[in-house]
């Protein structure tokens, strides 16, 4: 079981939902000891600097409990430190890999999956480093559903809207039957249809979710986007994904332990 | 921790920069004229130095403070193409945007070459 959401931590006046996320998230473990959790960037506000993971982040979603079983990836604001040398600090190579590889992929035999943290905030073109990487890890992972996780969404319908970049990473995805993208970056919740890199839905396609809900200042709908299925701009929240070798269920979990969206879906006939 | 690297800043990326820089001078005028001092400044200084980045021709130095402001500048032009959008004067929405990817392009540069940096 998977624990998704970013967007979390920082001065209390912007970041208001941060301490009462981390306890949701106590909440759910405690039901799911398994758990792990997917920290989606911007984990510490402003600027991802040292003081700010120490102060801000370490309160909340830093404490052991939580921070042993978290698996980041970085976000712009990890960035306005040079390097994300902070964010890469604190996690560990281990975790989140280094400012030069700050990419990796996790193996998950329970549940028959392969997870991918990948980092939006560098270049990820065809010619990259990065997307390379992809490539052949995809080609070479022991399980065939694909869970990829970074920052900056493809589409939204919130702040920031969408971000053409990412589509290196769809493309790549998308031709090896990849189910599911998380990201955060813009604060609210919203789930999309499957669909293709070039936005037809598509049930063998790829299922985005935003879940930038961790506790800064949520922001609202800035724009109607194709495929988008469910949004939410009002709550604080967690996305609880369960992974199983056929397919995957999720819920949207609010502060106040409400579900607020659920579902399921079979894995795609192209992911089997 | 400052650390100034020099970037390939390509053609279409200079022309964005001069756009934002102009657009944000605007706001800024705006701005002071309704008391915003702080913010008028900051956009100020976003303007200054997407202006150093346009005229610095193809290499241009940039250090973190000064890809933070491309950044910065990125956000306030995501929020101008948003109200052009919502306004419905959809063709300056669309040319804001495009400036909007194009800062985005040098910020992610510079980041990639920053974890390259930071590393060796």
């Amino acid at each position: 079981m998977l624990l998704a959401v970013g967007d979390m931590c920082g001065p209390a006046r912007k970041n208001p939902g941060a301490a009462a996320t981390a306890e949701l998230a106590r909440r759910l473990i405690a039901k799911h000891p398994d758990a792990m959790i997917l920290a989606l960037g911007d984990n510490a506000y402003n600027r991802g600097r040292p003081d700010e993971y120490r102060d801000h982040y370490t309160p909340s979603w830093g404490q052991a409990d939580l921070l042993g079983r978290t698996w980041p990836c970085p976000g712009n604001h990890d960035y306005r430190t040079a390097g994300a040398a902070a964010y890469f600090t604190y996690f560990g190579e281990g975790r989140a890999g280094t400012p030069r590889r700050s990419y990796y992929s996790v193996p998950l035999a329970d549940a028959g999956w392969h997870l991918i943290s990948l980092n939006s905030e560098v270049e990820q073109d065809a010619h990259s480093a990065q997307l390379r990487w992809l490539r052949a890890d995809l080609a070479s992972r022991r399980f065939q559903p694909v869970l990829a996780f970074w920052h900056r969404p493809r589409w939204g319908s919130g702040a920031h809207r969408d971000s053409k970049k990412p589509r290196w990473f769809w493309n790549a995805l998308h031709a090896e039957g990849a189910e599911l993208a998380l990201a955060g970056h813009a604060h609210h919740y919203e789930r999309f249809a499957p669909q293709r890199p070039d936005q037809i839905p598509d049930p063998r396609g790829i299922r985005q979710f935003i879940v930038g809900t961790g506790g800064r200042r949520l922001q609202g709908r800035t724009k109607d986007t194709p495929n988008s299925e469910y949004a939410r701009f009002d709550l604080f929240g967690i996305l609880k994904l369960t992974l199983r070798p056929g397919g995957y269920r999720w819920e949207f979990i609010d502060v106040d332990d409400r579900v607020i969206d659920r579902g399921e879906q079979g894995v795609n006939a192209r992911g089997m | 921790m400052e650390l100034e690297l020099t970037l390939t800043i390509a053609e279409d990326e200079r022309q964005a920069c001069t756009h934002a820089a102009v657009l944000l001078r605007g706001l800024s005028g705006g701005l002071r004229a309704i008391g915003a001092t702080q913010e008028a400044e900051a956009c100020g200084v976003y303007a200054a130095t997407l202006d150093r980045i346009a005229a610095s021709g193809e290499c241009c130095g940039v250090n973190s403070d000064g890809k933070v402001d491309v950044e910065q500048a990125a956000f306030v032009l995501e929020g101008v193409r948003d109200g052009l959008d919502n306004a419905d004067l959809d063709e300056g929405a669309d040319l804001v945007g495009r400036d909007v990817e194009r800062l985005n392009d040098i910020v992610l540069r510079y980041n990639s070459e920053a974890g390259k940096a930071v590393e060796s």
